[in-house]
């Protein structure tokens, strides 16, 4: 059922994201929310007086079009990623809120996946025929096929320069890997990689230290529930356990979930729990298996665990509306700032004034819309100001030199885009009375970089590693 | 092989296949009188929950005779209107949950049974099956529509989590009150139906409508009252279970009714206390293997498997289904058969049609191309249920499973290069495989058979793909095929390939209907016994039209993949996606080469409709779209495809004949039903005096002229 392996591809790459993905961070961030050297708005370093032209398929004198592919319309899950949608249309009124790119006016396309890997090809293919870039990609089933469609498409020259795109989820080893594939919270997992066999995986280590200077090096030994519906899901789970294994959280018992399982399913980990006194617990699922796990932990009476873990995909509003109570306590690291944050960073200001429904893949898709605006200011800063140098491959040769970017500061400092590293800089928030609130650092726009201690790298067969 | 002799083989088979894995899979946990004993406190409550799922499709099959795909939907939905009641708009439990089960439910059956269930008597099974299967989505779309899936939907259960302890084990009070109430209706069911009046003419009804109707049981009132009973079990079910998921997901409410599939057979779909020994058994099963066994890698998907192995294997064991005599199952319009001349030249008209079309669908987007390509594809399979399903009337919901099959055999064996052979080889290796079909057919007939297809593709979904001789973990590229050098990778010319590969299968499928053997399927079809008499071979016939029928779907399935472009265990071959497919294809007419390219049409024109007209009504159409073609299959059971080519026909000027039996029809249509005379409508004065003298009652009536229509 494709349903529930979507909504576990999101989470697990959410997870795996979240945990880092790390690049050592060289950058110093100051921890004031206006980290490096971005640059916003592209409209200053370029020279307008220069008659414009359509330098490329999706540029026009006065337009840029760029397309945001998601699930969106489908049978199953009406509006799945419809956050990023809108994440992206919010981008696009920012941004001609402050003049446009290169003396132009962002026009942003809406690509429809559908959860199907034929559709993610068709609006590929229909974006390579009318954008510059792909830009806040959310869409689970992007195969090899679409990637082939899109390394393949055309520039204006006739070159297969490839579309540019600047994803919000990579769930796809073929996407993950493809060399004009980038994504605002990269992985970090080895590329070229065939999909099965060994991986070196990277992890941060900033919750955990945070957790061990808190409750104790040697206190926490816990649960941990894969998500297993999909090999994709299991390979993109375990790398964390294992990681969190490595660190010094013993592993007491581990199980395979589905994603259409249901609460009298986790009485089995609840009883694990409490049969070993486990003290952490960690749900690869999305924050539906969270809930399911804290509501049967809580029904049968669990009081040891000091940690209950979960990354991105439970920041969620759902989580508190449908977990009530029985998730409170519930830790949450995020790689871009909370909403709750409001007022702390300018960006992230934009983004909310001009998304009336934020989530998170919207907040991610705005913070793509922002590499892109980087890669074109880059574009225009290497070309002296040209605004029609504005191509698919400049663009490309931007986004591979990017590596020290933060959005402003509403995402976390230190993302390598072009190496595709994730910053390993968090902020932690946790459920408290029926509310996200932020505990690390507790100031509002900051991150906690843990001394940029570099994340720990391994490599494992993820596949082989599970045993559900 | 006698009945005995098969039982004993799958008994042996499936006790050695549960030793294997178990030995196998062992993860080492130590088995104590604890463990069992938490094994067990865990088990009775979800076994509670299949039992509770499953209750209402025995009930409904029981006093309706139809099966209903579309209980859990129906459970799903009405638990939303409880959900709307009593947490949204605050209504006390105590009030919500007797109004949704004893009001809304009850008159939601009723209103089922009047428009849509009624007109089912008498059609052929794969309509039965397919109405409520477009009926299962169509509610799914509806509750999608008017409670948006990406807000909050939370039942809070009974009690709050308060229960008693046993072991280590808290049994919550609405756990324990599931379980009870489970009971209490397999004790309060067994009454009604066996020692009532009403349930007694109920499953009368069901053995034989006339000969109740005969003993004075108003069908119609007993049909709309089972209809409302199923609806309420469907009601307390999805209540009930709402609770156990945490965002009331609209297909894990739905779809956990498939799981119960399985308890409902060992109980043969109408023994209530089989059905809960069956729930029992499975939770057991199921339990067991999450405590004891560790799966991984190639098996990891095994225990998801559990429930539909279970049902293979229960439907394996029931006892082979006897050759029916002086019985008339479903009565079918004999179609007409195009002539192989007709059809060459149609489909001629057709590869022209696409070749314009194509031209007019833009280069640099080739959306509307490629998915019009997958829609021949789909059009290549349904194709593959024309002789099976259509003319054989064995009934099979696994053509997405067996493409699969061929599309990862196209793959394996030289589609990566896009080599010719591989094509042909899809097709080979797919062919044996639905001959194993063939001897289970000869044991299960009708349903069961239906259910054992279905049971076969979740399967195949689930330990089949994860094997790394089929796809394994990663992804498999796939070319188009080259043809004497020709390159079918742009999107216009894969079109154009697919609609002759189309054509050519349907100028062979039409041949093939004329011949000796397609009129050996439809006599199959029409009667086993019959053609028994008259020396039809019907395991020989049945082992033909299974290879044959799985032949063109392996071979539908090597298109499918080229299509893709990328095979991996995402791609879009599940059981559930079959559905629609069969679907599809009973709406344009399962008997019918029309109705296959039907059913890609229809697929193609409705993502068309979404994606081009952004218009509310045109996406709430979508949704709504099974739930249309359901109304529409009880207009048209013989398919769409039929009134529009007798429209059609009847406008060129050589067809005559069509337009007389265009006229003729027209005129039987203007005449007034019969219905059932004395139940659906009193007797007029001039029945009453006919019956009279046709019974010799009073002969000195003076004959009155007999009312038009009446019998």
């Amino acid at each position: 059922m494709r349903l529930r392996w979507c909504v576990l591809a999101t989470a697990l790459v959410l997870v795996v994201t979240a945990c880092g993905g790390g690049s050592s961070n060289n950058n110093t961030s100051s921890g004031d929310g206006l980290g490096g050297e971005t640059s916003t708005t592209a409209a200053p370093n370029a020279n307008c007086k220069v008659p414009l032209t359509a330098s490329e398929v999706g540029v026009s004198p006065t337009t840029i079009t760029v397309t945001v592919i998601a699930d969106v319309n489908n049978s199953i899950r009406p509006g799945l990623f419809k956050g990023s949608w809108d994440g992206m249309k919010a981008w696009g009124d920012y941004i001609n809120s402050q003049g446009g790119l290169a003396c132009r006016r962002v026009v942003v396309k809406q690509g429809d996946s559908k959860l199907s890997p034929t559709d993610a090809t068709n609006a590929v293919s229909a974006a390579c025929g009318n954008s510059i870039a792909m830009v806040g990609t959310t869409a689970l089933f992007l195969q090899q096929s679409a990637v082939t469609a899109m390394e393949g498409c055309k520039d204006k020259a006739g070159a297969s320069t490839g579309i540019p795109d600047i994803a919000d989820l990579q769930t796809e080893v073929a996407q993950q890997c493809s060399k004009i594939s980038f994504a605002t919270l990269p992985t970090g997992s080895q590329c070229p990689y065939s999909g099965t066999g060994l991986r070196k995986f990277r992890v941060g280590y900033t919750q955990y230290d945070y957790y061990f200077k808190t409750f104790g090096a040697s206190a926490l030994h816990g649960v941990f529930t894969i998500p297993k519906d999909l090999p994709s899901t299991i390979s993109a789970s375990t790398p964390i356990f294992r990681a969190e294994n490595r660190m010094g959280i013993k592993s007491d018992a581990e199980f395979g979930k589905s994603g259409t399982a249901i609460q009298t399913d986790y009485t089995e980990v609840a009883q694990a729990i409490k049969s070993h006194g486990s003290t952490y617990a960690r749900n690869g699922l999305d924050y539906k298996g969270t809930v399911l796990e804290r509501k049967e932990a809580q029904v049968q009476g669990v009081s040891t665990v000091k940690v209950w873990d979960c990354s991105l995909q439970c920041y969620d509003k759902r989580l508190i509306q449908e977990g009530g109570n029985a998730v409170d306590g519930q830790y949450v690291w995020l790689n871009l700032l909370p909403f709750e944050d409001k007022g702390s960073n300018p960006t992230l200001d934009g983004f909310l004034k001009y998304d009336k429904t934020p989530d998170g893949f919207g907040a991610q898709a705005f913070i793509a819309g922002e590499i892109f605006a980087r890669a074109v200011d880059d574009t225009l800063k290497a070309n002296n100001g040209n605004p029609n140098s504005i191509t698919r491959a400049n663009i490309l040769k931007a986004v591979i030199n990017m590596h020290d970017f933060d959005a402003n500061g509403m995402a976390a400092p230190g993302i390598d885009v072009g190496r595709k590293l994730g910053s390993t800089c968090l902020v932690g928030m946790q459920v408290k009375n029926g509310k996200f609130v932020r505990i690390d650092p507790v100031k509002p726009g900051t991150f906690d970089c843990d001394n940029n201690k570099p994340a720990l790298e391994f490599t494992i067969d993820a596949a082989k590693e599970y045993k559900g | 092989m006698s009945q005995r002799w098969s039982n004993l083989l799958v008994w042996a088979g499936t006790i050695a296949f549960v030793v294997f894995v178990s030995k196998a899979a062992w993860a080492g946990n130590p088995v104590t009188g604890t463990t069992l004993l938490n094994l067990v406190v865990v088990a009775v409550p979800l076994a509670g929950i299949y039992a509770m799922a499953a209750s209402g499709l025995v009930v409904v099959y029981t006093t309706t005779g139809v099966f209903n795909f579309a209980q859990g939907a129906i459970g799903m939905f009405l638990a939303y209107v409880d959900w709307e009641l009593s947490v949204k708009h605050g209504w006390p439990q105590l009030i919500a949950l007797p109004l949704v089960v004893l009001v809304i439910a009850p008159l939601l059956g009723i209103g089922l049974e009047r428009t849509i269930m009624r007109h089912l008597q008498g059609k052929p099974l794969v309509v039965q099956l397919m109405v409520t299967v477009g009926l299962m989505f169509a509610l799914i779309g509806l509750a999608n529509m008017i409670w948006n899936q990406n807000d909050a939907h939370s039942m809070p259960s009974l009690f709050q989590g308060q229960g008693i302890k046993v072991g280590s084990v808290l049994l919550t009070w609405h756990r324990f009150i599931t379980v009870m109430v489970a009971i209490g209706l397999a004790i309060g069911l067994r009454i009604l139906l066996f020692r009532t009046r009403i349930g007694i003419a109920m499953r009368a009804v069901v053995d034989n409508r006339d000969l109740a109707a005969l003993g004075g049981a108003r069908s119609s009132v007993l049909s709309s009252f089972a209809w409302a009973l199923g609806c309420s079990l469907a009601a307390l079910a999805g209540i009930l279970l709402a609770p156990e998921t945490a965002d009331m997901s609209t297909t894990t409410l739905t779809f956990l009714i498939i799981t119960a599939f399985a308890a409902a057979v060992v109980g043969r779909l109408r023994s209530l206390p089989l059905t809960y020994l069956g729930a029992l058994i499975l939770a057991l099963a199921t339990q067991w293997m999450g405590s004891f066994l560790k799966f991984s890698d190639r098996w990891t998907n095994v225990p998801d498997a559990l429930p539909t192995i279970m049902l293979f294997i229960v439907l394996l064991l029931l006892p082979r289904a006897e050759i029916q005599f002086a019985r008339i199952g479903a009565v079918r319009r004999i179609e007409r058969v195009s002539s192989v001349r007709d059809t060459v030249i149609g489909m001629a008209v057709l590869v022209a049609f696409m070749g314009i079309l194509s031209t007019f669908l833009s280069s640099s987007d080739p959306t509307n191309t490629n998915r019009l390509a997958l829609g021949m594809c789909t059009a290549l399979l349904a194709l593959s249920l024309v002789p099976l399903t259509g003319w054989a009337g064995q009934v099979s919901l696994a053509p997405l499973a067996f493409a699969g099959i061929g599309a990862v055999a196209y793959t394996r064996l030289g589609g990566a290069h896009g080599s010719i052979w591989a094509v042909f080889l899809a097709a080979l290796v797919t062919i044996p495989v639905g001959a194993f079909f063939a001897f289970p057919a000869m044991r299960l007939q009708g349903l069961y058979l239906a259910l054992a297809t279905l049971a076969f593709a979740a399967m195949v979904e689930e330990v089949f793909y994860t094997q790394p001789f089929a796809v394994g973990p990663g992804e498999r590229s796939v070319s188009p095929v080259h043809i004497l050098g020709v390159d079918f990778s742009s999107p216009k010319s894969f079109l154009i390939l697919v609609t002759v590969v189309f054509g050519l299968c349907g100028i062979g499928i039409v041949a093939l209907r004329r011949s000796a053997f397609g009129r050996r399927l439809v006599a199959l079809r029409d009667s086993e016994a019959a053609s028994v008499t008259v020396g039809v071979n019907i395991l020989e016939t049945k082992l033909a039209v299974f290879s044959l029928s799985a032949g063109i779907a392996g071979f539908a399935g090597a298109f499918f993949a080229m299509a893709f472009g990328t095979l991996n265990n995402a791609q879009g071959f599940q059981m559930v996606a079959g559905l629609p497919v069969v679907l599809a294809l009973v709406i344009g007419g399962v008997g019918f080469v029309a109705g296959a390219l039907f059913a890609g049409i229809f697929g193609f024109t409705t993502l068309w409709i979404q994606d081009n007209w952004h218009i509310s009504l045109w996406i709430a159409l979508f949704y709504l779209a099974p739930g249309l073609a359901v109304l529409g299959i009880i207009q048209n059971p013989s398919g769409a495809v039929v009134p529009i080519g007798e429209g059609f026909a009847r406008l060129l000027p050589w067809r005559k004949d069509a337009k007389r039996e265009y006229e003729e029809m027209t005129a039987a249509n203007a005449e007034p039903e019969v219905g059932e005379l004395g139940l659906d409508r009193p007797f007029s004065e001039a029945e009453v005096l006919l019956v009279d003298r046709g019974l010799g009652i009073s002969n000195d009536v003076p004959r009155a002229p007999a009312p038009t229509g009446s019998t």
